[in-house]
């Protein structure tokens, strides 16, 4: 969050590229569980894992209790959708915002 | 394996005398589909593992698709639809590999190790007399794996839900057989460039970076090809292993371990323990244990690097990109091998 809002004052256009920044996408599977039960999934009852406790390095970035969509933290300028969003219509987006002009949505001449 | 996860930084801990007391790699994204498809449909689960990576989609796409063969006990499947995964597998290695070297490393072996790292680098590599050996089949070489496994696996690379079931037609099937006597003959001299290149330096080449640890893969005992599930094949630093264990078999060989400062979890090989027991996967762990590759283009080039290694193990990294092209040209020799029979084009 601290990262997208960084990036969001240094950004005159913020683009929201794939699914999981513009809805969750899969990871947003998650949002019905326990983010602790995430965690631990397959660290105590697994035999074989050792010193089953969950990450907790400050130089780890904490997973938020819910996964969000980019336009829930900050502005978001354009959304290319898809899982992954196909070359082409990355192309065409990145080659209309170069020669100045408002991108077309994906499909249209 | 309970967690799999991709993105990652590195930190590097200096002393109070300013010298390197540990380097980590920190895996910093935790994402939970370990927990996550407990519960979805299972048909859902190949399509959803995908999503675990982008490079090797592909692959988990394959490992789920068997270990819900297995869970059905279907025993082993049919051989049209063997023949189908193969060539999914084989095209995704071959335009992965191609897009590793040529397009990604091939700028680092070129100007060498000292020179400036900066933009401008990548446009003058295109621009030098010698640059165009190795990166000009490269555009070439990739798109000979892409369509294979974008015909079976729709144009995202994301298999689309039963779109393996539809037959291959003679007009695709011989459209995507075109390239492939090029890709060949492509493939070639690159496993040869690597040895060529390296031999005045070869000092740098096999020291560099080298650290010696136990490599991983997995292994058949009758497999004509390196990819295959049926067990896995530890070798430890110095010399190749004997013993195997079967998939089922790696709860009690392959255990996990946990560290503060990664979302990764830690494998190692049981019996070396914690501190010895972590291995290397991919194209050179491969190799070390590898004793024969069921193509004769690939084994000759394997040949070739038995030689340089005299019976040990070659841990020099740079080295990966000689063994990754030796498995390209293995790819390439198994992907051309499944086309002419006109069985890969059954309906059934």
């Amino acid at each position: 969050v601290h990262v997208l809002r960084e990036l969001r004052k240094q950004c005159k256009i913020l683009v929201a590229v794939g699914a999981c920044a513009i809805n969750g996408g899969l990871p947003a599977q998650r949002n019905h569980l326990d983010i602790r039960d995430c965690l631990q999934f397959g660290v105590p009852e697994r035999p074989g894992v050792e010193r089953g406790f969950i990450p907790n390095d400050p130089e780890l970035p904490l997973p938020l209790a819910q996964v969000h969509p980019l336009h829930d933290v900050v502005k978001i300028d354009y959304f290319l959708p898809g899982c992954p969003p196909s070359a082409d219509a990355i192309w065409q987006f990145l080659t209309d915002l170069i020669a100045g002009r408002t991108p077309r949505p994906w499909g249209t001449a | 394996v309970t967690r799999v996860e991709g993105h990652g930084k590195v930190t590097i801990l200096l002393d109070d005398q300013h010298r390197v007391h540990q380097v980590r790699l920190h895996i910093v994204e935790f994402r939970g589909f370990e927990r996550f498809i407990q519960g979805r449909p299972y048909w859902e689960v190949p399509v959803m593992v995908q999503r675990l990576c982008g490079i090797c989609p592909v692959s988990h796409h394959l490992a789920a698709s068997k270990a819900l063969d297995r869970w059905w006990a279907c025993g082993r499947c049919p051989a049209d639809r063997r023949r189908v995964r193969r060539l999914m597998h084989y095209g995704q290695i071959l335009q992965s590999h191609a897009l590793h070297f040529f397009h990604l490393s091939s700028p680092d072996l070129l100007f060498g190790f000292d020179s400036d790292p900066g933009p401008q680098r990548g446009r003058r590599a295109g621009r030098l007399p010698g640059a165009r050996a190795p990166r000009r089949p490269a555009a070439q070489v990739r798109p000979g794996g892409h369509p294979h496994h974008r015909r079976q696996a729709g144009p995202r690379h994301r298999l689309d839900p039963g779109r393996r079931e539809q037959a291959v037609t003679p007009a695709e099937r011989d459209e995507l057989a075109a390239p492939l006597p090029d890709v060949l003959a492509w493939a070639q001299p690159a496993c040869g460039w690597w040895p060529s290149s390296t031999r005045p330096t070869a000092r740098s080449t096999t020291t560099s970076a080298r650290v010696p640890s136990a490599c991983c893969r997995w292994w058949r005992p009758t497999a004509r090809s390196i990819c295959t599930t049926a067990g896995c094949a530890p070798a430890t630093p110095t010399a190749r292993s004997s013993s195997t264990a079967s998939s089922r078999g790696l709860p009690t060989r392959i255990h996990e371990n946990v560290r503060s400062w990664s979302y990764m979890k830690f494998p190692f090989i049981a019996a070396l323990g914690p501190e010895r027991g972590w291995y290397k996967v991919g194209p050179l762990a491969r190799h070390a244990e590898l004793r024969r590759i069921g193509t004769p283009l690939a084994e000759a080039a394997r040949q070739e690097l038995v030689a340089r290694r005299a019976g040990g193990v070659v841990h020099a990294p740079l080295a990966y990109h000689w063994a990754r092209m030796i498995e390209l040209l293995h790819a390439a020799e198994v992907i051309a091998s499944c086309w002419p029979t006109p069985r890969c084009s059954a309906t059934s």
